[in-house]
C-alpha cells in the first residue's frame, strides 16, 4: 500500500522523530511506514489522518495485489 | 506496590543467595539445599531487578520513550514474529536433543523431549481456540 505520509509530514516540518512523539510510535515504525515496508493497524491510521487534518483514503493509496 | 514487590524480590534473592553463600562456606561439597538456594535467589533477584529498572524506566523522561517503544505496533508485531520463530528452532534443537539421548541411551531426557513435543502442537491449539474465542 502506497501513502503520503512523507510528504504530509515534511508539509508540517516535523523529523521523524517529532511525528513518532506526536503519534506516540517508534521513530522506526514511522521510517518503515514511509519506505512502504509496513501497513499500518486501522487505529494507527486513523490517528495519522486525524494528526494531518487528511482523509485516510487521501493518505493511503490501496492498490491491489496483481498475481 | 510493583515498587514494593520489587523491592522484596531483591532483598528476598540476596537472603537467599547469602543462604547458599554460608551453606557453602560450612559444607565441603555443592548440596541440593544450595542449589536450590542459588536457583530461587538468582530468580527472585533477577525478577525483582527488572520489575524496579521497569519502574525506573516509566518513572524518568528516557521512559517516556522506552513505553512508546515497548507498546508500538509494529515492535508489537516484530516480537511476535520473533517469537514464534524462536519456538520452531527451540522445537528443533529439543527433536535433535531427543534422538540424541535416545542413540545414547539416555531414556528419561529422550522422553521428556519427546513429551514437550507432543505437548507442543496440543497447547498450540488450545491457545489458538481460546484466542480465536477472544478476538
Amino acid at each position: 500500500m502506497r501513502n503520503r505520509i512523507e510528504e504530509l509530514r515534511k508539509q508540517k516540518g516535523l523529523s521523524q522523530d517529532g511525528l513518532a512523539m506526536a503519534l506516540k510510535v517508534s521513530r522506526q515504525t514511522i521510517g518503515s511506514l514511509e519506505n512502504e515496508r509496513y501497513n499500518p493497524s486501522i487505529q494507527l491510521a486513523f490517528r495519522i489522518s486525524r494528526f494531518f487534518g487528511v482523509k485516510i483514503e487521501d493518505i493511503f493509496i490501496y492498490e491491489e495485489e496483481i498475481s | 506496590m510493583k515498587k514494593i514487590m520489587g523491592f522484596v524480590l531483591c532483598v528476598i534473592g540476596l537472603i537467599l543467595l547469602m543462604g547458599s553463600i554460608i551453606a557453602y562456606l560450612q559444607a565441603d561439597a555443592m548440596n541440593s539445599l544450595q542449589i536450590v538456594l542459588n536457583a530461587a535467589g538468582a530468580a527472585c533477584f533477577a525478577f525483582g531487578a527488572a520489575n524496579l529498572y521497569d519502574i525506573y524506566m516509566k518513572g524518568s523522561r528516557k521512559g517516556m520513550r522506552y513505553e512508546i517503544e515497548e507498546k508500538d505496533e509494529r515492535n508489537i508485531m516484530l516480537r511476535e514474529k520473533a517469537s514464534y520463530l524462536t519456538l520452531q528452532i527451540t522445537m528443533l534443537l529439543i527433536g535433535a536433543i531427543s534422538v540424541v539421548s535416545f542413540a545414547i541411551n539416555a531414556l528419561l531426557p529422550s522422553l521428556l523431549c519427546i513429551g514437550l513435543l507432543v505437548l507442543q502442537p496440543i497447547f498450540m491449539a488450545l491457545f489458538q481456540k481460546y484466542y480465536s474465542a477472544k478476538l
